[in-house]
């Protein structure tokens, strides 16, 4: 299966680097003249999907042409994420990025018939997502030192929207960087594991912002730490684990992160034009209101430093994968 | 008060009501189609509420949702293919029904039950919200695994014929459901590499193909009949009729109220236990399964009951229950809304304008429901050699567009073949379905009490967990005996014959 | 229901029975090893992946079991009386229609799905016994195509359009 789709791949790239070859500049100079699409590794209405229906929106005002969103779930992201690797590289074709498909899920699966590298060239980084460390109002931790003293007695549990989500390994990093013992509890999706929390079933979550700042605001929730270097906009009284001060949590940084790529044959005047646009997209006001609704910070930037961005993450997951010990042969 | 009169008057205006009526009709239109889920329509529909007033877009959506939830019942009775899969267990009776000639009786009873458990479920989400969503948030895992193991019971009510095999596709059901990426480890179970089982086989082409498929074989394998022309049917439902269903309405109402307020549990386990219980209580019960209006009736107030109570969570909380109410959820959120207790103190009068619209809807729902049924119920009278090869097409369509793969064609067809087989032997095929959608929830609450204690008695460690484990005990004993002593008297009228 | 008929069936359950749990039992012993992979220390029992198949399985075996015993024990009447009206050609017809649904599988493609899906919703009128060229166009051809066209443009549905036009 994966030899033939390499090979497929392999035809299909031919055919498009003979036809750039023939015509590089007039392709850069025509991008965009047809519809342009999305495609999106999550099901219509998740996070990842509506971020991407705001940014088709903006983006097709900008560019003056229709872009439509295309779902397409299955597999953790990696089912889309190895469709759009095959798509047609001709820049019309964009794909939104997330640490799943280009951080966790290639330190996960073992044998992933995409190469989060090879087979993408990044165009933007949109927006990152800090997660959230917050145990339930009635638990006696009040800060993370505290809450490590009450863990080491252990029979402690953390739970997370499932195995090998950002919540679930941003839980393994802060198990094996403080050599606690928590039990990890999974769930399918947030909205199951936070009323667990607030049930008090579970004792802590690293939860994305956006699912556990109503419950923060509301007091159901005590927020200990976030887990960015530097403290979230929508948080700004909340420390960083970074700047805890506790021993090994020096530099713990993890994050939701969204951003667009492309194939990695196309035309790199494209991509410039593209990310020009989607710098721009970013910067509207529409976007900003979007992104402060949703505890979101805004990032930018070129495909160089996107690329480099990725490569850190790449890293940075698969000691986590490494060391806890959950990957998929 | 004051907030009250103007929540009134933030809702009194032309958008409001056009919003809703739009809502509930598109919703009606989608849901009927298989494979076409509210939950895509709203999802499709959220862009356009960016610039809408924040009430009018959150009718517009809670429209569409409760239009959906009704629609999935249309096709279930027309053409045995479920438009949501919380239409499911309409088939059981309303496809035999049709059959019959009935199809205007049952759809319109559908309607009827589903207008009246949304009218409940509207109320409980207004009067109760702050009482339901506290006893929601009681449900830790170890109470839900008693709750689903209840659910369960239910096999026994819907196996048809042959009480064993009935057993036997209940538990094949649950084990196809275990195919996939293991939730506490990750490993892969059943997959054997292929990317497209890892997060399972999808629920919508094993439903179509479960359902639908089998009929369409069977008519090619069959004799050609005479063509049965039914004519316009003008069945309808009578006053006596929907009285004595009443009760069964009002019952399945609260089912789903009580099973839409905790999240996560779903629409389509509702109208099973209601399903189920209105079996195991009826005085007919020998007609189950063979067209009874009733049954048709408990199927959807228990899915139409869970509309109003998902909302429950979603707003007193700020906890979505599914993927309807996530998005709904990031409506409110794009208008710089947060449900939640805080949104009960800051923003009363906007809870009360959504009330008294999500009132209003039950109203639309009715009319909308009596325009669709008029036009679709011509589809009986269609002759099936030309009706079931674009039954087929809506199959394959409706399958590919749940997640946008081939694959899940094949997936429709394998389950054709499966539900094809079944019905030679005479094994039911509804367990096997609330098997396969009930295995993930047992399976994962299960590991998830040993996750969250060592100690066993974790499964006994509140009321609620004592009322579910009596309530099994109960309905396991009960439903045995009924079945053993249905079988006896139906050997007896044949002995007799 | 003649006698020997009703023999007949009783022995048709009993095989019935033995088949599931032979079936059972080659699935506990073959396919559940090699299909899931259970990771080498569990703390519970139940927390291993494979406990919930292996029970299954069990009981599908144990259930099967108790259908074979009591249908040889207490043969009981016919579920449903079954008459038997299988279309005389049911063979070929059974071919064909597998050939029809195998072209949904695996034209779109290559052709795209509104093409497969107007041969085999033609292919499928023409099994049912129409005849009529009106109904044909109607049916097979515009049909097809309005329904193409409300998944692609109204629900946003990206069918395939095969490789051939794309």
């Amino acid at each position: 299966m994966a030899t033939s789709l390499k090979n497929m791949k392999a035809a299909v790239l031919g055919l498009a680097a003979a036809a750039a070859l023939a015509l590089p500049a007039v392709a850069a100079d025509d991008w965009p003249s047809k519809r342009l699409t999305i495609i999106v590794p999550y099901s219509a209405g998740g996070a990842t999907d509506v971020l991407a229906r705001q940014v088709a929106e903006l983006l097709g005002n900008d560019l003056d042409e229709t872009v439509t969103v295309e779902n397409r779930p299955g597999a953790g992201a990696t089912l889309g994420t190895t469709q759009a690797a095959i798509a047609r590289p001709d820049g019309y074709t964009l794909f939104m990025g997330q640490v799943s498909s280009h951080g966790i899920a290639p330190a996960v699966y073992k044998n992933l018939q995409y190469d989060p590298i090879e087979d993408f060239s990044p165009v933007t980084l949109l927006i990152s997502i800090p997660n959230v460390m917050v145990v339930n109002q009635e638990s006696s931790a009040t800060s993370v030192a505290e809450f490590i003293t009450m863990a080491r007695d252990g029979g402690m549990t953390f739970g997370s929207s499932g195995v090998g989500s950002s919540i679930h390994l941003s839980g393994e990093m802060f198990k094996s960087r403080t050599g606690l013992e928590l039990t990890h509890v999974p769930f399918r999706g947030s909205g199951e594991a936070v009323p667990a929390l607030l049930a008090g079933d579970v004792d802590v979550m690293f939860d994305n912002l956006p699912s556990a700042i109503p419950h923060i605001q509301s007091g159901a929730l005590r927020a200990l730490a976030v887990t960015t270097p530097e403290p979230a906009e929508a948080l700004p009284e909340v420390g960083t684990l970074s700047e805890s001060g506790i021993d090994g949590l020096e530099g713990f940084a993890a994050r939701s992160w969204f951003g667009i790529l492309v194939q990695d044959d196309v035309d790199p005047g494209i991509v410039a034009k593209l990310s020009d646009a989607l710098n721009r997209v970013i910067a509207t006001p529409e976007f900003e209101a979007f992104a402060e609704t949703r505890g979101a910070q805004i990032e930018g930037g070129t495909p160089q430093a996107f690329a480099s961005f990725i490569d850190e993450e790449l890293e940075k997951w698969r000691v986590v994968v490494d060391e806890a010990g959950v990957s998929v042969e | 008060m004051d907030a009250l009169l103007q929540g009134l008057e933030l809702f009194l205006s032309v958008e409001n009501f056009v919003a809703i009526a739009i809502g509930v009709a598109v919703g009606v239109i989608v849901g009927s189609i298989p494979g076409l889920t509210a939950t895509m329509a709203v999802a499709l529909a959220l862009p356009f509420t960016f610039g809408l007033d924040p009430v009018t877009s959150i009718l517009l959506l809670v429209g569409i949702y409760k239009g959906g939830v009704y629609g999935g019942s249309i096709t279930a009775i027309l053409v045995k293919a479920p438009g949501t899969p919380a239409a499911a267990c309409s088939v059981l009776d309303g496809y035999p029904l049709a059959q019959s000639g009935k199809a205007g009786k049952a759809l319109k009873m559908a309607l009827y039950a589903s207008c009246t458990a949304d009218l409940v479920s509207n109320l409980a989400l207004i009067f109760l919200a702050g009482t339901i969503a506290s006893f929601a948030l009681q449900f830790g895992a170890p109470e839900y695994f008693w709750l689903i193991c209840f659910s369960l019971t239910v096999v026994i009510s819907i196996s048809g014929t042959s009480l064993l095999k009935g057993l036997v596709s209940g538990l094949l059901g649950l084990l196809v459901s275990t195919v996939g990426l293991d939730l506490v480890y990750g490993t892969q179970r059943f997959t054997f590499d292929n990317f497209n089982l890892m997060s399972g086989v999808s629920y919508i082409p094993l439903l179509i193909g479960l359902f639908a498929l089998p009929e369409v074989i069977d008519f090619y394998l069959r004799k050609a009949k005479p063509l049965a022309v039914r004519g316009a049917d003008a069945s309808r439902v009578s006053w006596p009729e929907f009285r004595r269903c009443l009760p069964t309405i009002l019952r399945g109402s609260g089912i789903g109220v009580a099973i839409g307020a905790i999240p996560g549990a779903g629409a389509t386990a509702a109208a099973f236990l209601s399903y189920g219980e209105a079996k195991r209580t009826s005085k007919r019960r020998e007609n189950f399964g063979k067209g009874e209006i009733e049954g048709v009736a408990a199927a959807e107030s228990g899915n139409n009951g869970v509309a109003g109570a998902t909302l429950i969570p979603l707003l007193s909380l700020g906890i979505p229950g599914d993927v309807v109410t996530a998005v709904i959820l990031g409506a409110f959120m794009l208008h710089g809304l947060t449900p939640g207790p805080l949104m009960f103190e800051q923003n009363l009068d906007m809870i009360y304008a959504i009330f008294v619209g999500i009132l209003f809807s039950s109203v639309v729902l009715l009319i909308a429901g009596s325009v669709a049924i008029r036009q679709f119920v011509r589809i009986a009278d269609v002759p099936p050699h030309i009706l079931l090869p674009v039954v087929l097409l809506f199959c394959v369509f409706g399958s590919y567009a749940v997640q946008n793969q081939m694959f899940d064609i094949l997936v429709m067809f394998a389950f054709g073949i499966v539900g094809f087989i079944m019905m030679r032997i005479g094994m039911a095929a509804a367990p096997f379905l609330i098997g396969f959608i009930l295995g993930p929830l047992f399976e994962d609450n299960l590991r998830r009490s040993f996750l969250i204690s060592d100690d066993l008695g974790v499964f006994l460690r509140s009321p609620i967990c004592w009322i579910f484990i009596a309530l099994t005990v109960f309905s396991l004993i009960v439903g045995l005996r009924r079945e053993y002593q249905m079988r006896r008297t139906a050997k007896a009228v044949e002995a007799d014959s | 229901m003649p006698p020997l008929q009703k023999h007949r069936l009783h022995w048709r359950r009993a095989l019935f029975g033995v088949t599931t749990m032979a079936a059972a039992a080659a699935f506990a012993a073959v396919i559940v090893p090699w299909g899931v992979v259970a990771p080498r220390s569990v703390e519970h029992l139940v927390l291993s992946p494979a406990f919930l198949p292996y029970v299954l399985s069990g009981l599908v075996g144990l259930f099967a079991a108790v259908h074979a015993v009591v249908s040889l024990r207490s043969p009981e009447l016919a579920d449903v009386a079954r008459e038997d009206d299988a279309h005389p050609r049911w063979l070929s017809r059974l071919c064909i229609l597998s050939i029809l649904l195998c072209c949904y599988w695996v034209l779109p493609e290559t052709v795209g799905m509104l093409a497969s899906a107007i041969a085999v919703t033609g292919g499928l009128l023409w099994l049912g016994g129409e005849r009529r060229w009106p109904v044909f166009l109607g049916i097979a051809l515009l049909l097809p195509a309005a329904i193409y066209l409300f998944f692609v443009t109204v629900a946003q549905v990206p069918l395939p359009t095969g490789e051939l036009f794309g």
